[in-house]
Protein backbone atom coordinates (compact mmCIF):
# COMPACT_ATOMS: atom_id res chain seq x y z
CA UNK A 1 0.00 0.00 0.00
CA UNK A 2 1.42 3.38 -0.89
CA UNK A 3 0.65 6.60 0.87
CA UNK A 4 1.77 10.17 0.54
CA UNK A 5 5.16 10.72 2.21
CA UNK A 6 4.52 12.45 5.53
CA UNK A 7 6.09 15.90 5.75
CA UNK A 8 5.49 17.12 9.25
CA UNK A 9 6.42 19.60 11.92
CA UNK A 10 5.87 19.37 15.64
CA UNK A 11 4.42 22.46 17.29
CA UNK A 12 3.25 23.63 20.69
CA UNK A 13 -0.53 24.02 20.91
CA UNK A 14 -0.01 27.67 21.86
CA UNK A 15 2.78 28.35 19.30
CA UNK A 16 4.96 29.23 22.24
CA UNK A 17 8.69 29.63 22.52
CA UNK A 18 9.12 27.70 25.72
CA UNK A 19 9.52 23.92 25.70
CA UNK A 20 7.84 23.50 29.07
CA UNK A 21 4.40 24.39 27.70
CA UNK A 22 3.76 27.06 30.31
CA UNK A 23 2.33 29.79 28.11
CA UNK A 24 -1.45 29.68 28.74
CA UNK A 25 -2.58 31.66 25.69
CA UNK A 26 -2.12 31.51 21.94
CA UNK A 27 0.92 33.50 20.91
CA UNK A 28 0.11 33.19 17.20
CA UNK A 29 -2.96 32.11 15.32
CA UNK A 30 -2.90 28.52 14.09
CA UNK A 31 -4.34 29.59 10.73
CA UNK A 32 -1.35 31.84 10.09
CA UNK A 33 1.09 29.13 11.17
CA UNK A 34 -0.45 26.45 8.96
CA UNK A 35 -0.70 28.78 5.98
CA UNK A 36 2.95 29.87 6.14
CA UNK A 37 4.29 26.36 6.73
CA UNK A 38 2.22 24.98 3.89
CA UNK A 39 3.42 27.64 1.49
CA UNK A 40 7.01 27.33 2.60
CA UNK A 41 7.42 23.59 2.60
CA UNK A 42 4.29 21.88 1.33
CA UNK A 43 3.83 20.00 4.60
CA UNK A 44 0.91 17.63 4.95
CA UNK A 45 1.01 16.98 8.72
CA UNK A 46 1.37 18.85 12.00
CA UNK A 47 1.85 17.21 15.38
CA UNK A 48 0.26 19.62 17.85
CA UNK A 49 1.22 19.03 21.47
CA UNK A 50 -0.91 19.63 24.52
CA UNK A 51 1.32 19.98 27.55
CA UNK A 52 -1.22 21.28 30.04
CA UNK A 53 -0.95 24.90 28.94
CA UNK A 54 -4.67 25.37 29.66
CA UNK A 55 -7.59 23.34 30.98
CA UNK A 56 -8.71 20.28 29.04
CA UNK A 57 -11.82 22.02 27.74
CA UNK A 58 -9.91 25.12 26.62
CA UNK A 59 -7.37 22.85 24.95
CA UNK A 60 -10.08 21.06 23.02
CA UNK A 61 -11.35 24.41 21.76
CA UNK A 62 -7.88 25.60 20.73
CA UNK A 63 -7.31 22.30 18.95
CA UNK A 64 -10.40 23.28 16.97
CA UNK A 65 -8.49 26.21 15.49
CA UNK A 66 -5.72 23.86 14.38
CA UNK A 67 -8.13 21.40 12.81
CA UNK A 68 -9.96 24.20 11.02
CA UNK A 69 -6.70 25.55 9.61
CA UNK A 70 -5.60 22.04 8.74
CA UNK A 71 -8.75 21.54 6.76
CA UNK A 72 -8.28 24.83 4.91
CA UNK A 73 -4.72 24.01 3.88
CA UNK A 74 -4.97 20.25 3.53
CA UNK A 75 -2.71 19.56 6.48
CA UNK A 76 -3.44 16.59 8.73
CA UNK A 77 -3.48 17.52 12.41
CA UNK A 78 -2.25 14.91 14.86
CA UNK A 79 -3.06 15.93 18.42
CA UNK A 80 -0.50 14.72 20.96
CA UNK A 81 -0.81 14.56 24.73
CA UNK A 82 2.22 15.14 26.91
CA UNK A 83 2.42 14.18 30.55
CA UNK A 84 3.59 17.71 31.31
CA UNK A 85 0.71 19.66 32.75
CA UNK A 86 1.13 23.12 34.21
CA UNK A 87 -2.61 23.65 34.43
CA UNK A 88 -3.13 20.66 36.71
CA UNK A 89 -0.07 21.66 38.73
CA UNK A 90 -1.95 24.84 39.59
CA UNK A 91 -5.54 23.60 39.76
CA UNK A 92 -5.32 19.90 40.67
CA UNK A 93 -1.89 19.28 42.18
CA UNK A 94 -2.97 15.84 43.41
CA UNK A 95 -2.76 14.68 39.81
CA UNK A 96 0.90 15.62 39.54
CA UNK A 97 3.55 13.08 40.42
CA UNK A 98 5.50 14.55 43.36
CA UNK A 99 8.89 16.02 42.49
CA UNK A 100 8.48 15.05 38.86
CA UNK A 101 11.41 17.10 37.68
CA UNK A 102 11.79 20.61 36.42
CA UNK A 103 8.34 20.60 34.88
CA UNK A 104 5.23 19.07 36.49
CA UNK A 105 4.03 15.80 35.05
CA UNK A 106 0.77 13.98 35.72
CA UNK A 107 0.85 10.52 37.22
CA UNK A 108 -0.61 8.41 34.44
CA UNK A 109 -1.41 5.62 36.88
CA UNK A 110 -4.20 7.63 38.50
CA UNK A 111 -7.77 7.04 37.38
CA UNK A 112 -8.58 10.75 37.57
CA UNK A 113 -5.68 11.54 35.26
CA UNK A 114 -6.97 8.94 32.82
CA UNK A 115 -10.43 10.48 33.05
CA UNK A 116 -9.16 14.01 32.40
CA UNK A 117 -7.05 12.95 29.44
CA UNK A 118 -9.77 10.60 28.23
CA UNK A 119 -12.11 13.60 28.13
CA UNK A 120 -9.71 15.46 25.85
CA UNK A 121 -9.37 12.49 23.53
CA UNK A 122 -13.09 11.84 23.39
CA UNK A 123 -13.97 15.49 22.73
CA UNK A 124 -11.34 15.88 20.03
CA UNK A 125 -12.46 12.66 18.43
CA UNK A 126 -16.14 13.60 18.39
CA UNK A 127 -15.54 17.17 17.23
CA UNK A 128 -12.65 16.84 14.78
CA UNK A 129 -12.22 13.10 14.05
CA UNK A 130 -8.44 12.95 13.62
CA UNK A 131 -6.92 10.01 11.75
CA UNK A 132 -4.15 9.64 14.31
CA UNK A 133 -4.01 10.53 17.96
CA UNK A 134 -0.73 10.91 19.82
CA UNK A 135 -1.62 9.34 23.13
CA UNK A 136 1.95 9.53 24.34
CA UNK A 137 4.81 12.00 24.11
CA UNK A 138 8.02 10.21 24.94
CA UNK A 139 10.59 12.96 25.37
CA UNK A 140 9.74 14.33 28.80
CA UNK A 141 8.78 10.91 30.11
CA UNK A 142 12.13 9.52 29.00
CA UNK A 143 14.18 12.33 30.47
CA UNK A 144 12.32 12.19 33.77
CA UNK A 145 12.60 8.41 33.95
CA UNK A 146 16.33 8.49 33.31
CA UNK A 147 16.79 11.21 35.93
CA UNK A 148 14.68 9.28 38.42
CA UNK A 149 12.09 12.08 38.56
CA UNK A 150 9.23 9.89 37.41
CA UNK A 151 8.19 6.46 38.64
CA UNK A 152 8.90 3.35 36.69
CA UNK A 153 5.82 2.62 34.62
CA UNK A 154 4.96 -1.03 34.60
CA UNK A 155 4.08 -2.60 31.29
CA UNK A 156 0.53 -3.19 32.45
CA UNK A 157 0.16 0.45 33.54
CA UNK A 158 1.42 1.78 30.23
CA UNK A 159 -0.85 -0.59 28.35
CA UNK A 160 -3.80 0.55 30.46
CA UNK A 161 -3.05 4.18 29.56
CA UNK A 162 -2.81 3.46 25.86
CA UNK A 163 -5.86 1.20 25.89
CA UNK A 164 -7.97 3.66 27.85
CA UNK A 165 -7.15 6.69 25.73
CA UNK A 166 -7.25 4.60 22.59
CA UNK A 167 -10.74 3.45 23.47
CA UNK A 168 -11.92 7.07 23.41
CA UNK A 169 -11.08 7.64 19.76
CA UNK A 170 -11.46 5.99 16.40
CA UNK A 171 -8.03 7.31 15.45
CA UNK A 172 -4.96 5.15 15.10
CA UNK A 173 -2.44 5.52 17.90
CA UNK A 174 0.67 7.61 17.53
CA UNK A 175 3.65 8.40 19.70
CA UNK A 176 5.86 11.46 19.34
CA UNK A 177 9.54 11.86 20.21
CA UNK A 178 9.96 8.09 20.22
CA UNK A 179 13.23 7.35 22.02
CA UNK A 180 15.83 4.91 20.66
CA UNK A 181 16.31 3.09 23.98
CA UNK A 182 12.65 2.22 24.25
CA UNK A 183 12.04 0.50 20.94
CA UNK A 184 11.90 -2.97 22.45
CA UNK A 185 9.30 -2.20 25.10
CA UNK A 186 6.19 -4.30 24.80
CA UNK A 187 3.77 -1.40 25.22
CA UNK A 188 5.43 0.68 22.55
CA UNK A 189 4.31 -1.89 20.00
CA UNK A 190 0.76 -0.61 20.51
CA UNK A 191 1.48 2.48 18.42
CA UNK A 192 0.83 2.54 14.68
CA UNK A 193 2.76 5.71 13.96
CA UNK A 194 5.95 6.87 15.63
CA UNK A 195 7.63 10.20 15.19
CA UNK A 196 11.24 9.32 15.91
CA UNK A 197 13.51 11.44 18.06
CA UNK A 198 16.75 11.47 16.09
CA UNK A 199 18.39 14.41 17.83
CA UNK A 200 21.42 12.65 19.27
CA UNK A 201 22.36 11.05 15.96
CA UNK A 202 22.37 14.34 14.04
CA UNK A 203 24.17 16.12 16.86
CA UNK A 204 26.91 13.51 17.07
CA UNK A 205 26.85 12.45 13.41
CA UNK A 206 26.46 8.84 14.45
CA UNK A 207 25.06 7.77 11.13
CA UNK A 208 25.42 4.03 11.65
CA UNK A 209 23.36 4.32 14.81
CA UNK A 210 20.73 6.41 13.04
CA UNK A 211 20.55 3.71 10.40
CA UNK A 212 20.18 0.95 12.97
CA UNK A 213 17.54 2.83 14.96
CA UNK A 214 15.52 3.71 11.89
CA UNK A 215 15.54 0.16 10.55
CA UNK A 216 14.46 -1.25 13.89
CA UNK A 217 11.72 1.37 14.24
CA UNK A 218 10.48 0.66 10.74
CA UNK A 219 10.10 -2.97 11.77
CA UNK A 220 8.11 -2.10 14.89
CA UNK A 221 5.73 0.59 13.62
CA UNK A 222 3.55 0.71 10.53
CA UNK A 223 4.59 4.32 9.95
CA UNK A 224 7.59 6.32 11.09
CA UNK A 225 8.94 9.77 10.50
CA UNK A 226 12.32 11.12 11.54
CA UNK A 227 13.34 14.53 12.85
CA UNK A 228 15.70 16.67 10.73
CA UNK A 229 16.65 18.84 13.67
CA UNK A 230 18.78 21.93 12.90
CA UNK A 231 20.27 22.84 16.29
CA UNK A 232 21.48 21.40 19.54
CA UNK A 233 20.03 22.09 22.95
CA UNK A 234 22.75 24.62 23.75
CA UNK A 235 22.27 26.94 20.81
CA UNK A 236 24.72 25.41 18.35
CA UNK A 237 23.77 24.92 14.72
CA UNK A 238 23.73 21.49 13.13
CA UNK A 239 25.04 22.32 9.65
CA UNK A 240 22.83 21.82 6.63
CA UNK A 241 24.83 18.86 5.37
CA UNK A 242 23.64 16.84 8.35
CA UNK A 243 19.95 17.24 7.59
CA UNK A 244 20.63 16.22 4.00
CA UNK A 245 22.59 13.18 5.12
CA UNK A 246 20.00 12.26 7.76
CA UNK A 247 17.15 12.57 5.27
CA UNK A 248 18.94 10.22 2.91
CA UNK A 249 19.57 7.63 5.63
CA UNK A 250 16.06 7.88 7.02
CA UNK A 251 14.54 7.27 3.63
CA UNK A 252 16.85 4.43 2.77
CA UNK A 253 15.99 2.78 6.08
CA UNK A 254 12.26 2.87 5.56
CA UNK A 255 10.71 5.93 7.18
CA UNK A 256 7.39 7.03 5.75
CA UNK A 257 7.98 10.68 6.51
CA UNK A 258 10.12 13.51 7.82
CA UNK A 259 9.55 15.74 10.78
CA UNK A 260 11.09 18.80 12.38
CA UNK A 261 10.49 19.81 15.98
CA UNK A 262 9.66 23.50 16.19
CA UNK A 263 9.21 23.37 19.94
CA UNK A 264 12.89 22.96 20.69
CA UNK A 265 13.85 25.27 17.82
CA UNK A 266 11.68 28.11 19.15
CA UNK A 267 12.88 27.43 22.70
CA UNK A 268 16.61 27.37 21.95
CA UNK A 269 16.45 30.37 19.64
CA UNK A 270 14.56 32.34 22.28
CA UNK A 271 16.82 31.51 25.19
CA UNK A 272 20.21 30.98 23.55
CA UNK A 273 20.12 33.31 20.56
CA UNK A 274 17.62 35.95 21.62
CA UNK A 275 15.47 35.27 18.58
CA UNK A 276 11.70 35.05 18.31
CA UNK A 277 11.41 32.24 15.78
CA UNK A 278 7.66 32.39 15.24
CA UNK A 279 7.47 36.14 14.87
CA UNK A 280 10.36 36.02 12.43
CA UNK A 281 8.78 33.26 10.38
CA UNK A 282 5.25 34.59 10.41
CA UNK A 283 6.15 38.21 9.70
CA UNK A 284 7.20 37.58 6.11
CA UNK A 285 6.99 33.85 5.51
CA UNK A 286 10.67 33.10 5.94
CA UNK A 287 13.01 32.50 8.82
CA UNK A 288 16.02 34.81 8.59
CA UNK A 289 17.79 34.09 11.88
CA UNK A 290 21.18 32.63 12.69
CA UNK A 291 20.31 29.10 11.64
CA UNK A 292 18.64 29.99 8.39
CA UNK A 293 20.95 27.83 6.27
CA UNK A 294 19.99 24.63 8.04
CA UNK A 295 16.37 25.68 8.26
CA UNK A 296 16.19 26.42 4.56
CA UNK A 297 17.87 23.11 3.78
CA UNK A 298 15.10 21.26 5.59
CA UNK A 299 12.47 23.31 3.77
CA UNK A 300 14.17 22.38 0.52
CA UNK A 301 14.25 18.67 1.48
CA UNK A 302 10.56 18.84 2.27
CA UNK A 303 9.75 20.50 -1.06
CA UNK A 304 11.72 17.84 -2.92
CA UNK A 305 9.63 15.17 -1.27
CA UNK A 306 6.22 16.62 -1.97
CA UNK A 307 4.05 14.14 -3.77
CA UNK A 308 6.51 11.35 -3.13
CA UNK A 309 4.81 8.16 -2.15
CA UNK A 310 6.05 6.15 0.78
CA UNK A 311 5.63 2.46 1.33
CA UNK A 312 3.42 1.75 4.33
CA UNK A 313 3.74 -1.63 5.97
CA UNK B 1 -0.92 -45.33 69.11
CA UNK B 2 2.66 -46.31 68.36
CA UNK B 3 1.96 -46.18 64.61
CA UNK B 4 0.50 -42.67 64.68
CA UNK B 5 3.47 -41.48 66.74
CA UNK B 6 5.80 -42.74 64.01
CA UNK B 7 3.78 -40.90 61.35
CA UNK B 8 3.90 -37.68 63.35
CA UNK B 9 7.64 -38.07 63.85
CA UNK B 10 8.18 -38.66 60.11
CA UNK B 11 6.07 -35.60 59.38
CA UNK B 12 8.10 -33.45 61.75
CA UNK B 13 11.35 -34.69 60.27
CA UNK B 14 10.10 -33.96 56.73
CA UNK B 15 9.23 -30.41 57.72
CA UNK B 16 12.64 -29.87 59.22
CA UNK B 17 14.42 -31.56 56.34
CA UNK B 18 12.73 -29.60 53.54
CA UNK B 19 14.17 -26.28 52.50
CA UNK B 20 12.24 -23.20 53.41
CA UNK B 21 11.42 -20.90 50.51
CA UNK B 22 12.77 -17.47 51.39
CA UNK B 23 11.77 -15.77 48.18
CA UNK B 24 10.10 -16.88 44.96
CA UNK B 25 8.91 -15.13 41.82
CA UNK B 26 7.53 -16.66 38.67
CA UNK B 27 7.06 -13.21 37.12
CA UNK B 28 3.32 -13.65 36.68
CA UNK B 29 3.05 -9.90 37.14
CA UNK B 30 5.37 -6.99 37.85
CA UNK B 31 5.54 -6.40 41.57
CA UNK B 32 7.32 -3.87 43.70
CA UNK B 33 9.66 -6.61 44.91
CA UNK B 34 12.10 -5.64 42.17
CA UNK B 35 13.70 -2.42 41.06
CA UNK B 36 13.93 -2.93 37.33
CA UNK B 37 16.21 -1.26 34.80
CA UNK B 38 14.75 0.81 32.02
CA UNK B 39 14.00 -1.75 29.35
CA UNK B 40 13.29 -4.67 31.63
CA UNK B 41 9.66 -5.69 31.50
CA UNK B 42 7.47 -8.31 33.09
CA UNK B 43 4.92 -9.84 30.76
CA UNK B 44 3.92 -13.24 29.43
CA UNK B 45 4.99 -14.66 32.80
CA UNK B 46 8.62 -13.66 32.26
CA UNK B 47 11.11 -10.97 33.05
CA UNK B 48 12.19 -9.86 29.61
CA UNK B 49 14.70 -7.69 27.84
CA UNK B 50 14.95 -7.44 24.08
CA UNK B 51 17.35 -4.51 23.80
CA UNK B 52 21.05 -5.17 23.25
CA UNK B 53 23.81 -2.79 24.20
CA UNK B 54 22.58 -2.01 27.70
CA UNK B 55 23.48 -2.97 31.24
CA UNK B 56 20.33 -3.59 33.20
CA UNK B 57 19.71 -4.56 36.80
CA UNK B 58 16.80 -6.26 38.46
CA UNK B 59 17.40 -5.61 42.13
CA UNK B 60 15.46 -7.51 44.74
CA UNK B 61 14.31 -4.94 47.25
CA UNK B 62 14.74 -5.28 50.98
CA UNK B 63 15.89 -8.89 51.10
CA UNK B 64 19.18 -10.21 52.42
CA UNK B 65 20.31 -13.79 52.57
CA UNK B 66 23.07 -15.67 54.27
CA UNK B 67 23.35 -19.38 53.54
CA UNK B 68 20.89 -20.26 50.83
CA UNK B 69 20.28 -21.85 47.46
CA UNK B 70 19.40 -19.56 44.58
CA UNK B 71 17.88 -21.23 41.56
CA UNK B 72 16.15 -20.15 38.39
CA UNK B 73 15.36 -20.68 34.75
CA UNK B 74 16.12 -18.35 31.89
CA UNK B 75 16.32 -18.34 28.14
CA UNK B 76 19.05 -16.57 26.19
CA UNK B 77 17.71 -15.15 22.96
CA UNK B 78 20.67 -13.14 21.68
CA UNK B 79 24.11 -12.16 22.90
CA UNK B 80 25.60 -8.75 22.18
CA UNK B 81 29.32 -8.22 21.72
CA UNK B 82 29.90 -7.88 25.46
CA UNK B 83 27.13 -10.14 26.60
CA UNK B 84 26.83 -11.56 30.10
CA UNK B 85 23.91 -12.70 32.22
CA UNK B 86 24.77 -12.46 35.87
CA UNK B 87 23.41 -13.40 39.25
CA UNK B 88 24.92 -11.13 41.89
CA UNK B 89 24.61 -12.81 45.28
CA UNK B 90 25.48 -11.57 48.73
CA UNK B 91 25.05 -8.21 47.06
CA UNK B 92 26.05 -5.18 49.12
CA UNK B 93 26.68 -2.89 46.17
CA UNK B 94 27.57 -3.46 42.55
CA UNK B 95 31.23 -3.89 43.37
CA UNK B 96 30.78 -5.39 46.78
CA UNK B 97 29.36 -8.79 45.99
CA UNK B 98 29.86 -12.13 44.27
CA UNK B 99 28.95 -12.44 40.60
CA UNK B 100 27.97 -15.66 38.91
CA UNK B 101 28.20 -14.85 35.20
CA UNK B 102 26.99 -16.75 32.16
CA UNK B 103 28.91 -15.86 29.00
CA UNK B 104 28.63 -17.25 25.48
CA UNK B 105 31.76 -19.23 26.34
CA UNK B 106 30.82 -20.60 29.76
CA UNK B 107 30.30 -19.62 33.38
CA UNK B 108 32.44 -17.99 36.02
CA UNK B 109 32.34 -16.56 39.53
CA UNK B 110 33.97 -13.27 40.53
CA UNK B 111 34.34 -11.46 43.80
CA UNK B 112 34.40 -7.66 43.98
CA UNK B 113 35.42 -5.80 47.09
CA UNK B 114 34.93 -2.14 46.29
CA UNK B 115 35.69 -1.38 42.66
CA UNK B 116 35.89 -2.93 39.23
CA UNK B 117 39.65 -3.24 39.67
CA UNK B 118 39.14 -5.23 42.86
CA UNK B 119 37.53 -8.05 40.90
CA UNK B 120 39.00 -11.50 41.45
CA UNK B 121 38.09 -14.46 39.31
CA UNK B 122 37.35 -17.25 41.76
CA UNK B 123 36.76 -19.93 39.17
CA UNK B 124 34.74 -20.99 36.20
CA UNK B 125 34.14 -23.48 33.48
CA UNK B 126 34.60 -22.89 29.77
CA UNK B 127 31.77 -24.61 28.01
CA UNK B 128 29.79 -22.92 25.24
CA UNK B 129 26.84 -25.16 26.06
CA UNK B 130 26.21 -23.12 29.23
CA UNK B 131 25.86 -19.91 27.24
CA UNK B 132 24.15 -21.36 24.20
CA UNK B 133 20.98 -19.76 22.99
CA UNK B 134 17.94 -21.34 24.56
CA UNK B 135 16.74 -22.38 27.96
CA UNK B 136 18.97 -23.00 30.96
CA UNK B 137 18.57 -23.68 34.64
CA UNK B 138 20.96 -22.73 37.38
CA UNK B 139 21.33 -23.28 41.09
CA UNK B 140 23.90 -21.75 43.41
CA UNK B 141 24.28 -23.29 46.82
CA UNK B 142 25.88 -20.70 49.06
CA UNK B 143 27.09 -22.13 52.34
CA UNK B 144 29.43 -19.93 54.34
CA UNK B 145 32.16 -19.28 51.76
CA UNK B 146 31.68 -22.35 49.61
CA UNK B 147 29.63 -21.93 46.46
CA UNK B 148 28.39 -24.87 44.44
CA UNK B 149 27.09 -23.99 40.99
CA UNK B 150 24.74 -26.27 39.07
CA UNK B 151 23.99 -25.59 35.42
CA UNK B 152 21.21 -27.39 33.61
CA UNK B 153 20.87 -29.79 36.52
CA UNK B 154 24.51 -30.78 36.87
CA UNK B 155 27.08 -29.57 39.38
CA UNK B 156 29.75 -27.72 37.45
CA UNK B 157 31.65 -25.62 39.99
CA UNK B 158 32.60 -25.78 43.62
CA UNK B 159 34.32 -22.58 44.65
CA UNK B 160 35.72 -21.40 47.93
CA UNK B 161 36.36 -17.74 48.69
CA UNK B 162 39.56 -17.79 50.76
CA UNK B 163 39.12 -14.12 51.61
CA UNK B 164 35.69 -14.75 53.15
CA UNK B 165 34.56 -11.38 51.91
CA UNK B 166 30.78 -11.31 52.31
CA UNK B 167 28.69 -13.51 54.54
CA UNK B 168 25.37 -11.84 53.86
CA UNK B 169 23.80 -9.70 51.17
CA UNK B 170 21.01 -9.18 48.69
CA UNK B 171 20.27 -10.47 45.22
CA UNK B 172 20.56 -8.71 41.87
CA UNK B 173 20.10 -10.04 38.38
CA UNK B 174 22.35 -8.12 36.02
CA UNK B 175 22.08 -8.28 32.27
CA UNK B 176 24.86 -6.89 30.10
CA UNK B 177 24.20 -6.69 26.38
CA UNK B 178 21.92 -9.71 26.24
CA UNK B 179 18.37 -10.34 25.10
CA UNK B 180 16.70 -12.90 27.33
CA UNK B 181 13.63 -14.00 29.21
CA UNK B 182 13.81 -15.06 32.83
CA UNK B 183 11.09 -17.51 33.86
CA UNK B 184 11.46 -17.95 37.58
CA UNK B 185 13.75 -17.46 40.50
CA UNK B 186 13.71 -18.99 43.92
CA UNK B 187 15.77 -18.56 47.08
CA UNK B 188 15.61 -21.36 49.63
CA UNK B 189 17.28 -21.98 52.92
CA UNK B 190 20.02 -24.57 52.97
Amino acid sequence: MTKEFRLSFTVDLMVGHHAWFDIPYLLHEPAAVVKILKELTGINTLYVIYGGQVSPLEAVEIFGKWFEAGKDYNVEIIPVLSLINNYFAREKPDLIYPNSGSVPKVDLRLDEVKNEYGFIVEEIDSRYAPNYFGVFEFNEFSAATIMGDYPRIKTTEALEWIEYLGSKTRAKRAVSFMQPWALTLRWVKEFDLASLDTYGFLRDETWDELESYTKKAAAVFKETDGDLIILDDYGGELPALRQRKAAQILKECGVTGFNMDFIIIAHVLWYKQGEDFWTDLLSDGSYDGVFKDSFNEVCQIFRENQGVEGEVQ
Amino acid sequence: MKKSFVFILIGILCVFASAKVLFEDSFAEETDDWELGMTLEVYDDCLINEALGLSLDAKLVGEEFENCAISGTFEINEWGKNGALRILFRYNSLFESYWLSFFPSGVGVHRFTGSWESGVYLGGEDNPAFGSLGRHTFRIEVKDFTFKVFVDGKEELCIIDPEEAFLVGGLVLRFDDVAFSFDEIKVESL
